[in-house]
C-alpha cells in the first residue's frame, strides 16, 4: 500500500454544498497549496478583524492586508472573518461560510482522501511542527477561558447545530493537542472521499497579546 | 508536484532533526524504514519504505516478520496468528510530515496485540527511536489488508 494524498479544501463561494472533485480545486473549492521548490510560501488560514463595514472586499482582498482582531472588554469575540493568504496567487481569498455566529453552514473547509486511510482523521492544532506543545496563548487560552481559541466541529455527517457559536466545547472541540482534537469522520476507514469541518477563533477578553502562528494538522494510519 | 516526497524536510542519509519553540524532535529517515517478510518456502519479500510501504505485496503464509529502521535499528515481531501494519503521521496544512510510529496490529487468538514501534524521540516524550510498546485490545480491526501466518 501507499500513504493517500490529502487535499486540504475550502469553500470560496457563499454556495454551502459539497466538494464534488477527486483532489484538487474543483468548483466552488479550491486547494490550500503547498510551498513549492521555488521559494514561494504555502497559503496561510488567516483569522482577521471585519473592520467598520465588518468585512473586507470579498471574494479577495489583496494580498497582506489584514485588519486588527479585537481583544473585547470583556466575554469573547469570534473573529469575524477567515481568509487563506495564497502567496502564489497573491491574493487573499474570504471564506464567507466562515464565522458569524451561530453558523449552521456544513461544507465550509473539507479534506479529500486520494486513497485509503485506515483510521479517522483527526484534526488537531500544535505550537509548531514537533507535534509536540501546545503552549502558545491561542492554544493554551486565559485565565478566565483556559481553552483553545481555535473551536472547530465535524460537519461531515450532519450540519452544526443551531447553538453552535464557536464558544462552547458542547459540540464543537477546542483545539489543542492530542487530548483535544476533532475526528472529522466519526469513524474508521476513508477511502477516496471527502470529510468536513468548520471552525472558529474566538478571543477571550483577557488573553495575552500575541502573534501565534499555530500549526493545524491532521493526523492518521495508513498501511 | 510529487506531494509524496516534498514535504519531508531536514533529513540526512540517517534521520533528521526538527526544531520547535519549546522542543527538539529526532525522526528516523521514512526513505530508509521498510519491513522484511519471510515465507516457510524460505524466501523473502521486502517492503520499500514508509510512503509506499509495499505491504499490499505481501502474500499470506507469514513465517517471520521484521522492521529495520534507519538508525539501525531492528524490530522482531513474535509469531501471530496474523498481521496487519500501519503507519502512524501527521501532516500539517503546510505540507510538513512527522512519523510518529508503526503500529503492527498482531491476531491472537481473542484479542489483538499491538506493537507500536516508536519512530522520534525529543525532550517531553520518555520514549526513544526504536522502542516498542506493547498493548493488548479487544478491538475488532476490519482491513482488508491483514496477512496470515503459515
Amino acid at each position: 500500500m501507499s500513504e493517500p494524498i490529502l487535499t486540504f479544501l475550502y469553500n470560496y463561494s457563499a454556495i454551502d454544498a459539497p466538494y464534488t472533485g477527486t483532489g484538487g480545486p474543483s468548483g466552488n473549492w479550491k486547494e490550500i497549496q503547498l510551498a513549492t521548490g521555488s521559494g514561494v510560501g504555502s497559503d496561510t488560514k488567516v483569522y482577521t478583524g471585519g473592520g467598520i463595514n465588518q468585512s473586507l472586499p470579498t471574494p479577495t482582498a489583496a494580498y497582506g492586508r489584514r485588519e486588527a482582531t479585537l481583544r473585547p472588554v470583556s466575554g469573547l469575540y469570534p473573529v469575524p472573518q477567515i481568509y487563506i493568504e495564497s502567496e502564489m496567487d497573491a491574493v487573499m481569498y474570504h471564506i464567507p461560510l466562515a464565522s458569524g455566529q451561530p453558523n449552521t453552514n456544513r461544507y465550509v473547509f473539507g479534506v479529500y482522501v486520494d486513497g485509503e486511510v485506515e483510521s479517522d482523521l483527526y484534526l488537531e492544532m500544535w505550537d509548531d511542527v514537533t507535534f509536540s506543545t501546545h503552549t502558545v496563548p491561542t492554544l493554551s487560552g486565559s485565565l478566565s477561558y483556559p481553552n483553545s481559541v481555535f473551536n472547530a466541529i465535524s460537519t461531515t455527517n450532519s450540519a452544526p447545530p443551531a447553538l453552535w457559536n464557536g464558544t462552547t466545547t458542547a459540540s464543537g472541540v477546542c483545539l489543542a493537542g492530542y487530548s483535544n482534537r476533532l475526528r472529522l469522520k466519526g469513524q474508521d476507514n476513508i477511502i477516496n472521499e471527502a470529510v468536513y469541518y468548520s471552525m472558529y477563533a474566538s478571543i477571550p477578553w483577557d488573553l495575552a497579546f500575541t502573534h501565534d502562528q499555530p500549526v493545524e494538522a491532521y493526523r492518521y494510519l495508513y498501511s | 508536484m510529487d506531494k509524496r516526497t516534498a514535504p519531508v524536510r531536514h533529513l540526512d542519509s540517517v534521520d533528521g532533526t526538527v526544531y520547535g519553540k519549546h522542543n527538539k524532535v529526532k525522526m528516523v529517515n521514512p526513505y530508509l524504514c521498510y519491513f522484511i517478510v519471510t515465507y516457510g518456502d524460505g524466501s523473502v519479500y521486502s517492503g520499500n519504505d514508509l510512503f509506499t510501504t509495499g505491504w499490499d505485496g505481501v502474500r499470506q503464509g507469514i513465517k517471520t516478520l521484521q522492521y529495520k529502521l534507519s538508525t539501525g535499528h531492528i524490530i522482531n515481531i513474535p509469531k501471530f496468528k496474523g498481521y496487519l501494519p500501519t503507519i502512524e503521521v501527521s501532516e500539517s496544512i503546510e505540507g510538513f510530515k512527522m512519523f510518529h510510529a508503526i503500529n503492527v496490529n498482531c491476531l491472537g487468538f481473542e484479542e489483538v496485540v499491538t506493537y507500536r514501534i516508536i519512530l522520534k524521540e525529543d525532550r517531553i516524550s520518555k520514549y526513544k527511536i526504536g522502542d516498542i510498546i506493547i498493548s493488548k485490545s479487544k478491538k475488532n480491526i476490519k482491513s482488508s489488508q491483514w496477512r496470515m501466518s503459515s
